[in-house]
């Protein structure tokens, strides 16, 4: 069981990225509130709200009725449209009411990493389905198309890229057996952010299939670290694992050589790896060599040529560069000079 | 206060642009002057960096150079003499998530606004700042400006500028907090465009100097530099501004890491040789509008809270 | 009411260790107490605990901060007094009130400072720290004795208290308690809930260690000892029992409070006094409500990131006094030009110029109204209470934000620091903005579409896909587009003119206070609403006919005004500003420079009126004020004005 503590810390470092979801997500909540008081009920009631709305320093100073009519005539929602809205209104009060339980996701052994991850962001996900259903309804849409955004899930497959860039991000504790990363590539994208609080033997190498041009990887046993995350540009998963297994971080903002890009720590013996869950001792032995390989390329390039003695960047690449391309083309690493 | 409305992120479409997105109302600057590069670069940089139009604001002063966000098309405020920081500072602290482009001109910012644009750069906000800098008044019509030349004359000062220019790069890398400082000049578009391409990329406040001629009222000032390019030194480094192809034009280069701030600062006070590129960057320092994020609450969220602390003086 | 002491004059006798009979005990509708001292010696906080326990209580309060314009002033000195003035009643209290019946001195010096200022009855009773009669230092025993002899000029009763000497009997540095110690003094003088005290020290002093208010408590009980001992009057004050849920803060705490309660979230300032106290508050509490106070590097700053907020989202406000407001003109003026709604805050002090930082004054009207150059037609509005300065930023957003303009709200050092119990408000979410709505802008839509009646129109905000336009702070059209055609100049100012006359007919005319016709009638605006309703209930006792209104938004004005002036002989405003009397050397009826009230009510409605104005770094006393209102009655002979 990952210790609470933990937990809370890894919560914290994504404070930035959770606050900005649940912020938006209240902001529309009191919009759509304003937008409903607004549009529906009878015309005579509009007085009342003005008046409600203009305060006591008004009363019997400004005329609500007055005050109303200068505002303006509104149309009234039909029936459908505003039950429509109030529910979409629901969905968005009640991601607010769960409060970062929203970002909480807890797997026992045999659960699957990545169907519990989609699952936990399409439920966040309805957020954005509701905010669509309610802009269809505010531009005139079919208030039934409009509903179909926000019942069932809302998985990140069908966000858009600005929703991507407000993705809330998951907390994750995960027993080391159930830490297996297939799949997991696919939801990386946007400005997520998962942290894995990893409990019990766990694969030494585990995030390594994950690391491609863009994304932030971070494996590290220290919770200090986490704090990295709030750096990352783009996407990021960590994992905070026993100190058995290897730690590294690989950090698209480090710069364009991979030696910039990419620190690893000691990495265990590939004898040490047991079968766990549904991961082969042979796939842990893989992902740990090629980690290892990344590491003495990464060594390899991280020359001198950063400190601008060789003052001319448009030179032909270093022969250690040239071997580092060839790596990070085996490991699907190609264009690291084109990630920001 | 920390960010947009779902309703906001629920309309945006993902498409591509073209710089005629980001065309606004007729340009009416005078023919030949500098700024129409500068806004053509602007242009190209919204489109390649797909930032859409109704969520970029630019901000800007008066004068000339501050008609700019006219000639935009997307969400701009023409504020007033000096004071367009305050402005766009208000526009970021709000709403984080915009991206926010500030023009100013050399009166503009070195003037009557010196007070702002020195706590603006302490401040650190995550902007892009775009000095056009013609060494004049332009829209008021050839005045002393205080990055004028000593000598130059002009409407205000007839037998010449009294005192040394003012000059912007020594001024700006010399508050405390600074992040990014670069110089560009409009007639270089190569160099222009990977400059305000960086200060874009940049997190913090991005301090570009556009060196900017002013064919009606200056037209000599920048002549040498333009024709002679060996008068201009360019900033090489790995970690700078690397336009392509530029490095076979400019022989005159110089090596210059742009974290070394002593190295920036002595090289921006160098009276005898202007410098293109990036004299200082450094994305560790603390931003404002970073430290400053809050986190918004319902209507009745407030209430709650409010009823609390009306509680406290209840008698 | 008798002391020990009966003589008055330096050789007062030292009243301590004296056991007495029971105290004798005066019944009363109201009294007035001030507690005076060096600064830094904590007399104010030691009358807010005595007022906020009064309030809760059930009495009436109303409290004034008497403040030096210093820090530190000297120690000791005339100028440099610092201290509170308390009024407490049976029913509600609306202002400073006159003279003080009970003075409590933490030197003679202070205690002169009063006296020279007309601030204490002449029979008021004085409590004076006596160390300074038999201090080491010769000039300051002189001084004593000259203090004395100049205080025997008045019937003031005065007793000696020993403060520093008892105190040293629970703390080793007396500076740190002789407040608490006075506390205790007037718990048993006017004999308050001791338990309400702790509790109230103990909120107080909420973040500091236990032991500061241990011995805090230590020293009120020693002073509350040392009182019931030695003193032989009490005064009693009847409360008035109310089931309605109040609170007690002073008007910056409100307003700070009331723009929460707006929805308002972005605040941005530069500190100033009277003003600044607001945002102390206000940086204590915003972020827990989503907000942020902003303090820019100048006054321009504050104003022009108020207007950048507020353009990109809600309603944002600023924050000032006099000088800042001076600062902030020429955006003011662009916050008109280009309808980008702000509401700004301006706790009035003493000018011009630097002028009476910490003293009371409503002279920035005009300025707040006509001080923008160009043609910048604004909401001005004016809370005359503690209460009213809550709910005005809730009013003065809903208006920003449909009129699409500046809404100032001008308060003053009076309301800022005075303290009064209120009736505890009830928020509202429909009072709180929510983030305008941002749906994409419909073809065709411009960012100026005038309604041709009203004047008004609905602002776009980035975000909003199809809504792109450049604010500016040139003249405009309905696009946005610079102007270069003369004639959309003067149909944009007249749309912009329009939305005061739109607002001003959804107004009432103001109430009258009293007779709806009569002799005379007083006009007043903000803060001396509370003394000039109690000078009329004087004078209309006293059989005269005089009736009053009171203004609360100055731009547009209430409407009805002329028609309300025209059933009194004669109208006459009472202002804290300014003006010449019409007798003083080279003053004509033509060159006279009037109340700015005055001014503004003779240009709108055409009707001769009148002023009576002070400037004299205080509120109004409302027995001033009826003197005001005997010298100015109009006379018999003149016919009923038509
Ligand atoms: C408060 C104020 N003072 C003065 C002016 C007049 N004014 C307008 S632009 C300008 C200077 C313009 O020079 P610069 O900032 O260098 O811009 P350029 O026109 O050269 O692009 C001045 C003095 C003004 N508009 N407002
Ligand atoms: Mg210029």
């Amino acid at each position: 069981m990952p210790s609470d503590e933990m937990v809370r810390q890894a919560l914290e470092a994504v404070s930035g990225p959770r606050e900005a979801f649940m912020s938006a997500v209240k902001v529309a909540v009191d919009q759509v509130e304003s937008y409903l008081d607004a549009n529906t009920g009878p015309e005579e009631a509009k007085p009342e709200r003005a008046a409600s709305e203009l305060g006591r320093f008004a009363e019997g100073r400004i005329d609500p009725q007055r005050f109303a009519a200068l505002t303006g005539e509104h149309e009234p929602l039909d029936d459908r449209s505003q039950e429509v809205l109030e529910e979409a209104l629901e969905v968005l009060r009640a991601l607010v009411k769960k409060g970062d339980e929203n970002f909480l996701v807890h797997l026992e052994e045999g659960d699957s990493l990545v169907d519990r991850v989609e699952a936990a962001l399409a439920a966040s996900g309805r957020a954005f389905g509701a905010a669509e259903a309610v802009e269809r309804i505010r531009t005139g849409g079919d208030a039934q198309t409009a509903r179909q955004s926000f019942t069932g899930g809302n998985p990140p497959g069908r966000w858009s890229r600005a929703e991507r860039r407000l993705a809330p991000p998951l907390v994750v504790s995960v027993p080391g057996s159930a830490l297996d990363v297939e799949g997991m590539g696919r939801l990386l994208e946007g400005n997520i952010r998962i942290v894995l609080v990893v409990d019990g033997p766990a694969p030494p190498a585990a995030l390594v299939p994950l690391m491609t041009p863009g994304v932030f990887v971070l494996q590290t046993s220290d919770s200090k670290e986490l704090a990295r995350l709030s750096d990352a540009a783009g996407p990021a998963i960590a994992a905070l694992l026993p100190d058995t297994c290897a730690g590294f971080v690989h950090d698209p903002l480090g710069g364009p050589t991979l030696g910039q890009r990419l620190t690893v720590g000691e990495i265990p013996d590939a004898k040490t790896v047991r079968m766990l869950g549904t991961m082969t001792t042979w796939r842990q032995a893989e992902a740990l060599s090629q980690l290892a390989a990344l590491k003495s390329a990464s060594e390899a390039v991280a020359l001198p040529s950063a400190n601008g003695k060789s003052g001319e960047p448009m030179e032909e690449p270093a022969p250690a560069d040239r071997l580092a391309a060839w790596l990070l083309d085996q490991a699907n690493l190609t264009d690291v000079d084109t990630a920001s | 206060m920390s960010t947009c409305s779902l309703l906001a992120l629920a309309q945006s479409e993902d498409r591509d642009y073209e710089r005629a997105d980001y065309e606004g109302v007729e340009v009416r600057w005078c023919p030949g002057c500098g700024d129409y590069s500068v806004l053509t670069a602007t242009q190209r940089l919204l489109a390649e960096e797909g930032l859409k139009p109704e969520e970029t604001v630019v901000v800007s002063g008066i004068g000339c150079s501050s008609r700019f966000p006219h000639y935009m098309n997307t969400y701009g405020f023409h504020g007033i003499h000096g004071r367009a920081l305050t402005l766009a500072t208000g526009v970021k602290l709000n709403r984080p998530e915009l991206s926010v482009f500030v023009v100013m001109g050399d009166g503009d910012c070195c003037s009557i606004g010196a007070g702002h644009w020195l706590h603006a750069t302490r401040y650190n906000i995550d902007m892009v700042v775009l000095l056009l800098d013609n060494e004049i008044y332009g829209l008021t019509k050839k005045q002393t400006s205080p990055t004028t030349p000593q000598g130059y004359k002009s409407n205000t000062q007839p037998r010449g500028s009294f005192l040394p220019a003012l000059n912007p790069l020594e001024a700006t890398l010399g508050i405390t907090n600074a992040s990014f400082v670069a110089q560009t000049a409009e007639w270089v578009p190569a160099h222009l465009y990977a400059t305000l391409q960086a200060a874009y990329r940049h997190k913090g406040f991005a301090f570009v100097r556009i060196l900017q001629r002013c064919p009606h009222f200056t037209p000599d000032i920048m002549n040498e530099l333009v024709t002679d390019r060996d008068q201009v030194q360019l900033l090489m480094h790995d970690d700078g501004i690397n336009a392509p192809g530029l490095d076979k034009v400019f022989e005159n280069r110089r090596v210059h890491d742009p974290s070394n701030l002593d190295a920036a600062r002595r090289l921006a006070s160098d009276s005898q040789q202007t410098r293109l590129g990036l004299f200082f960057r450094d994305e560790s320092l603390p931003r404002y509008d970073d430290l400053r994020r809050t986190t918004r609450l319902t209507a009745e969220e407030r209430i709650e809270l409010l009823n609390e602390e009306l509680a406290l003086y209840a008698v | 009411m008798a002391a020990l002491s009966s003589a008055v004059s330096p050789e007062v006798r030292d009243s301590s260790r004296v056991k007495h009979a029971p105290p004798t005990v005066h019944r009363l509708d109201e009294h007035t107490v001030e507690i005076v001292s060096d600064s830094g010696e904590g007399a104010q906080k030691c009358g807010q605990i005595f007022g906020t326990v009064s309030a809760k209580m059930g009495n009436g309060v109303w409290t004034v901060e008497i403040i030096p314009a210093e820090i530190e002033p000297p120690a000791r000195s005339v100028a440099g007094t610092s201290g509170i003035r308390i009024r407490i009643g049976s029913g509600p209290i609306t202002n400073w009130g006159d003279e003080t019946k009970l003075a409590v001195a933490f030197n003679e010096q202070s205690l002169l400072s009063r006296h020279r200022i007309g601030a204490l009855a002449d029979d008021a009773t004085i409590l004076v720290e006596n160390r300074w009669a038999t201090h080491d230092d010769e000039a300051i025993r002189d001084q004593w004795a000259s203090a004395m002899e100049e205080l025997s000029e008045r019937n003031y009763t005065i007793i000696e208290v020993p403060m520093e000497e008892e105190c040293l009997t629970v703390v080793e540095n007396p500076r740190l308690g002789k407040n608490m110690f006075v506390l205790g003094l007037l718990a048993f003088v006017y004999d308050r809930d001791l338990d309400r005290i702790r509790e109230q020290i103990a909120f107080a002093f909420l973040n500091k260690p236990k032991k500061i208010y241990e011995r805090n408590v230590a020293l009120l009980e020693l002073g509350h000892g040392w009182a019931s001992e030695n003193l032989d009057f009490q005064y009693h004050i009847p409360s008035i029992e109310t089931d309605q849920e109040m609170v007690v803060m002073n008007g910056n705490q409100a307003f700070a409070m009331g723009a929460i309660a707006s929805g308002m979230e972005l605040a941005a300032m530069y500190p100033i006094t009277p003003a600044t106290s607001v945002s102390h508050y206000l940086c204590d509490v915003f972020e827990r409500f989503g907000g942020i106070v902003h303090q820019a590097e100048d006054e321009i700053a504050a104003i022009g990131v108020a207007i950048g907020a507020s353009y990109s989202g809600k309603v944002a406000f600023t924050i000032t006094s006099g000088p800042g407001m001076a600062l902030k003109t020429e955006f003011l003026g662009m916050a008109v030009m280009t309808e980008i709604p702000l509401v700004l805050l301006n706790v009035q002090r003493g000018g011009p110029s630097t002028g009476l930082p910490t003293k009371v004054e409503q002279s920035d009207l005009l300025a707040s109204i006509f001080g923008q150059p160009g043609d910048a037609p604004h909401v001005v509005m004016a809370p005359a209470t503690i209460e009213e300065c809550f709910h005005a930023p809730i009013t003065a957003r809903r208006i920003a934000e449909t009129f699409r303009t500046v809404v100032m709200i001008l308060s003053d050092a009076n309301l800022a620091t005075g303290v009064q119990p209120f009736p505890k408000p009830d928020p509202q979410v429909s009072w709180q903005a929510p983030m305008p709505d941002q749906a994409p802008v419909p073809e065709g839509a411009r960012p100026y579409d005038w309604d041709p009646e009203t004047g008004l129109s609905r602002r776009f905000i980035p975000g909003q896909p199809g809504g792109m336009h450049t604010v500016t702070s040139l003249a405009h059209d309905e696009d946005s587009h610079v102007a270069y055609d003369a004639e959309i100049n003067q149909r944009s100012s007249r749309m912009r003119s329009r939305k005061l006359a739109a607002l001003q007919h959804t107004m009432s005319p103001p109430p009258i206070y009293g007779e709806e016709s009569g002799d005379l009638l007083i006009v007043g605006w903000g803060s001396t609403k509370g003394a000039i309703q109690e000078a009329l209930d004087r004078v209309r006792a006293e059989g005269l006919s005089v009736s009053s209104t009171h203004l609360s938004f100055l731009s547009p004005l209430e409407p009805g005004l002329g028609e309300i002036f025209s059933r009194f002989r004669k109208v006459m405003t009472v202002e804290i500003n300014y003006s010449d009397e019409p007798d003083d050397p080279y003053i004509t009826e033509e060159n006279r420079r009037r109340g700015q009230l005055a001014w503004l009510l003779r240009a709108t409605t055409l009707v001769d009126v009148d002023c009576w104005t002070r400037v004299l770094g205080e509120p109004l006393r409302p027995g001033a004020i009826v003197e005001a209102i005997h010298t100015h009655m109009p006379t018999k002979k003149r016919g009923k004005r038509t």
